[in-house]
């Protein structure tokens, strides 16, 4: 007997099992009896307990979730396959996610319209990628509604990578309803454990509500936010995303000496008219080596209409420093306060934020 | 005086004065000779003693053999709201009234009739004449001139028949009235149809007794805006083709059975109630119940012609089949019972049309057709909630136009061998149009002959198939080693989720979700937390054995899959092409073999 196929006397092409085979006939990885082909297919021989097969090759259970290690064709635009874990059929995308599975397989239909059916536990997601994690989803436009439901440990470590987080870029995309529970997040630029970047290059608007973090760390050297890490907004004044309702209560860290942009909620929020922010709060500490500049308790730095915000968290960084934001222009800023305390490595923190609401 | 008597009970209480003789009850009276009564001289009929229902001392010089007496008590005896004394009551036979008499002051009427009077087994009537109370009894006259007694009229009621008394029908109450012509005569009959009512009294109950057998003979039916029930609380023959109408928002009762090789239509506003064997020992023709009512079902029917349900029906507690050995059966109206019994609908010639809703929650439902196209038609209307079905024999086809009604069965479901199943909410089976699926029901379908083996299908939605639990030995495989799955099936699971929790419990050859697949196509077929529990070889959490040409791409399974020899996650035996495809399925082993 054997994972996926008794006797073979056919043939069978990228095909792969993981199937613990127990019992006192013939055992097999894949395939137990072979008088046929079989090709670019593969059993693991971890959880099966069985190092041969009649057929096919055999790869430990680290192997098994490291795409390179298989001549699939995996999902760029088409191919049959995506990694989830271990490789899965992108056909396997469904719009009602029951598990991590299904919300890496969001990847193959973007504009989708996906809810939380349950709680997730993404535990399993820190050996996923041979150790990188869970893969950013992006440019996402579709509809996301966590339905109140969480996502729990969600694991994502990939440091040279830009545009990191659950979802690594969105437009026009909404996204509300959900918590991340101990996410561990790490990144380059743009990395947030929600959104990595807002892609600013379209005209689309994001709407984020309803969203927060409980405890985990976000990490990154430039454009980093508890929730999100960059706005990239180039085009026009328009605000092209709304915040509503969200608060981070994640480490935020940037680990780079010359890094910008550090902030409690969202790392940059950048172009003329920058998004609109009502209604958050941090209680996470934000941290950044000195020499870092534009650190904030809610924004790092950009311009911005905040409204109904306040931090409590410990912001500490090296110019530019605030309670609210590090750097701002074109501010507005309406009913905020800072209760966090700040401090910076010279003695330059002097944010207007700072200047106006330090307690 | 001596030896005087005198019955309180119809003469009435003495108001003033003394009397000498002896008072008596009328069953007193009728109980023996009274004492100094020469058996010389005087006859009587001994009643009990307690029932007024013998006859009264009678003198042998007049009747030479036994008196026939016919008595009883008039309506709402003893309180009528007529007054009880005095009422005229006639009795009439072959055309003729033939004899009169006045009720006593309690309601008792006696008719002393010489022998020979009124013809032994000849139908007679006896009625009221009175202008406010209406009641009419129809009896057969006993055998060896014997007496009918206790025969209490009722009101606005035509009473058929008493305890032991011979059959009746529609022609010998025509014979009883005859020509005769009285507002007090509260039916008609012509041609062997009876009309229950008259022009100045359409308010009739029709009644028999639990004794008489009744022979319908013809139609049954009420004055135009006739009001009343019919109950037959005897046996019935049918000796014609005949209709029975209630009257406006009356009921039709059949508390015994109904035999004869005749059609019956039944037609009743208040409902039908059939508590009797129908067709037990001769089948009808045909059965018809309509009316718009609840009708209520307790025994078994059987017809040689075709059966039509209009009705809503209420189904009794106790296993009930209705067979027709060469026609359809055609439900119309929403059946359903509260028991655990079963329904048998047998048109075994025939085609079963059902056009509503069938509902018993705890109970099964068993349907037999002729084994030919589309011989079980289920509508739009049909809705299906049930503890078990039974496909025994026939062709269930049920292919909507993106809707289906309600297919639910919470225990055990089954097509015997030889039966067909296609339920599909869209498609027409064929390569350009596969049948769409919605349910388990649908999917195990697939499998039920070599026409639908080779058909086209395609999932329309996901399908949690956690009910197969329940069904003995769940799942059955799709496809045999002689009778394979050689059509084309896509999971499209692209789109949608796919076909979970499977159970399926087979110690045979060739076992998975397909059992046997020859030169077939299955694709994007998702399958998740299978239980297959096997013994035996080829076992396969998709399919057993992969033979010929068949293609199985873009698949997977997960779950458990155990069997004995050549056993796989996805595929026991695999001869054709597998790819993209993989298997989670984990407990791939020998099952346990008890050699103790």
């Amino acid at each position: 007997m054997g994972g996926l196929v008794g006797s073979n006397a056919g043939s069978i092409t990228t095909s792969y099992s993981t199937g613990v085979v127990t019992g006192s006939t013939t055992l097999k990885g894949l395939v137990a009896v072979n008088t046929g082909t079989v090709t670019n297919s593969y059993w693991d021989t971890t959880t099966s307990g069985q190092s041969t097969s009649a057929a096919g090759t055999g790869l430990t259970d680290t192997q098994m979730m490291n795409g390179s290690n298989f001549s699939f064709t995996f999902y760029s635009s088409s191919g049959n396959w995506i990694m989830a874990g271990y490789p899965h059929l992108t056909m396997e995308n469904t719009t009602s996610i029951t598990n991590a599975v299904q919300l890496q397989l969001i990847a193959v239909n973007l504009t989708g319209s996906y809810t939380l059916a349950n709680n997730i536990g993404a535990t399993a997601t820190s050996s996923w990628n041979n150790g990188t994690g869970f893969s950013p989803i992006g440019d996402f436009v579709g509809n996301f509604n966590g339905q109140n439901f969480t996502i729990t440990n969600l694991y994502i470590n990939q440091s040279s990578t830009n545009d990191v987080g659950l979802f690594g870029m969105v437009a026009g995309a909404t996204i509300q309803n959900v918590g991340l529970v101990n996410p561990q997040i790490t990144g380059n630029i743009a990395v947030g454990s929600l959104i990595g970047s807002i892609n600013g290059y379209t005209s689309l608007v994001t709407t984020i509500n309803n969203v927060y973090t409980l405890g985990g760390t976000v990490t990154g050297s430039s454009s980093v936010g508890g929730l999100l890490g960059a706005n990239n907004f180039p085009i026009t004044t328009l605000s092209n995303f709304a915040l509503t309702n969200a608060y981070n209560s994640a480490s935020v860290v940037g680990n780079s000496g010359s890094g910008t942009n550090i902030g409690g909620i969202i790392g940059t929020n950048s172009g003329t008219g920058g998004g609109s922010i009502s209604q958050a709060f941090n209680s996470g500490s934000v941290t950044a080596p000195t020499g870092a500049s534009n650190i904030g308790g809610i924004v790092g730095g950009g311009r911005n209409t905040l409204t109904n915000v306040y931090n409590i968290g410990t912001i500490t960084g090296g110019s530019k420093v605030g309670g609210i934001m590090g750097s701002s222009t074109n501010l507005t800023l309406t009913d905020a306060y800072n209760a966090g305390f700040i401090q910076g490595s010279s003695n330059v923190v002097r944010s207007l934020v700072v200047e106006r609401l330090r307690l | 005086m001596t030896n005087t008597y005198w019955d309180s009970n119809v003469s009435g209480t003495i108001t003033a004065g003394t009397t000498s003789a002896t008072a008596v009850t009328t069953a007193q009276l009728q109980s023996a000779l009274p004492t100094g009564f020469s058996a010389g001289i005087w006859g009587i009929i001994a009643d009990d003693g307690t029932n007024p229902n013998g006859s009264y001392p009678y003198l042998l010089a007049f009747n030479s053999s036994v008196p026939r007496v016919i008595s009883g008590f008039i309506p709402n005896a003893p309180t009528s709201s007529i007054g009880l004394n005095g009422q005229t009551i006639q009795l009439a036979y072959n055309g003729s009234n033939i004899s009169t008499v006045t009720t006593g002051n309690d309601g008792f009427y006696y008719f002393q009739l010489t022998n020979g009077t009124l013809p032994d087994s000849s139908a007679f009537l006896v009625y009221l004449n009175n202008a406010t109370e209406k009641a009419n009894a129809v009896v057969s006259a006993p055998t060896s001139g014997g007496s009918v007694t206790l025969l209490d009229l009722a009101n606005n009621t035509l009473q058929v028949g008493v305890t032991n008394s011979g059959t009746l029908s529609n022609t010998l109450l025509g014979t009883a009235k005859g020509s005769l012509s009285s507002t007090d005569i509260l039916y008609s009959v012509s041609s062997g149809n009876l009309t229950l009512g008259n022009a100045t009294n359409s308010t009739v109950q029709f009644a028999t007794s639990s004794t008489t057998t009744y022979n319908i003979d013809g139609n049954i039916s009420y004055t135009s805006g006739g009001v009343g029930n019919i109950t037959f609380a005897g046996p019935i023959n049918l000796t014609a083709n005949s209709t029975v109408t209630a009257g406006s928002n009356g009921s039709n009762t059949f508390a015994s059975t109904i035999n004869g090789g005749f059609g019956l239509t039944l037609s009743a506003a208040g409902g039908n109630t059939l508590s009797g064997v129908v067709g037990g020992s001769t089948p009808l023709t045909s059965l018809t119940l309509s009316g718009g009512g609840t009708d209520s079902i307790n025994g078994n029917i059987t017809t040689s012609g075709n059966q039509v349900y209009n009705d809503v029906i209420a189904l009794g507690s106790s296993a009930i089949t209705f067979s027709s050995s060469g026609g359809n059966i055609t439900l119309g109206g929403a059946l359903s019972w509260s028991g655990s019994n079963t329904l048998a609908l047998a048109a075994s010639a025939g085609n079963i049309n059902l056009n509503s809703s069938i509902t018993a929650t705890s109970g099964t439902l068993q349907l037999t057709a002729q084994n030919a196209t589309s011989s079980i038609t289920p509508n739009s209307s049909a809705a299906i909630n049930l503890a078990n079905f039974i496909l025994s024999q026939g062709q269930w086809y049920q292919v909507g136009s993106g809707s289906l009604p309600t297919f639910a069965i919470s225990t055990h479901f089954s097509i015997v061998s030889g039966a067909q199943f296609i339920r599909a909410i869209n498609g027409a089976g064929t390569s350009l149009s596969p049948y769409q699926l919605i349910d388990i029901f649908g999917v195990q379908g697939i499998g039920s002959t070599s026409t639908t083996l080779a058909d086209y299908y395609q999932l329309n939605n996901a399908i949690n198939a956690a009910v197969t639990s329940n069904w003995t030995n769940g799942f059955v495989p799709i496809g045999s080693s002689t009778t394979p799955f050689t059509g084309t099936f896509n999971g499209q699971n692209s789109q949608i989720d796919s076909i979970s929790n499977v159970v399926i419990n087979n110690s045979g050859t060739n076992v998975g979700f397909f059992g046997y697949a020859n030169n077939a196509t299955i694709s994007n077929m998702g399958l998740t937390n299978l239980t297959i529990t096997g013994s035996g070889t080829n076992v396969g959490g998709l399919v057993g054995q992969v033979a010929g040409s068949t293609t199985l791409t873009s698949s997977y399974t997960s779950g458990s899959v155990a069997g004995n020899t050549v056993v796989g996650g996805l595929v026991g035996l695999n001869a054709g092409s597998i790819s993209n495809a993989y298997s989670t399925a984990t407990g791939i082993h020998r099952t346990a073999v008890r050699t103790d």
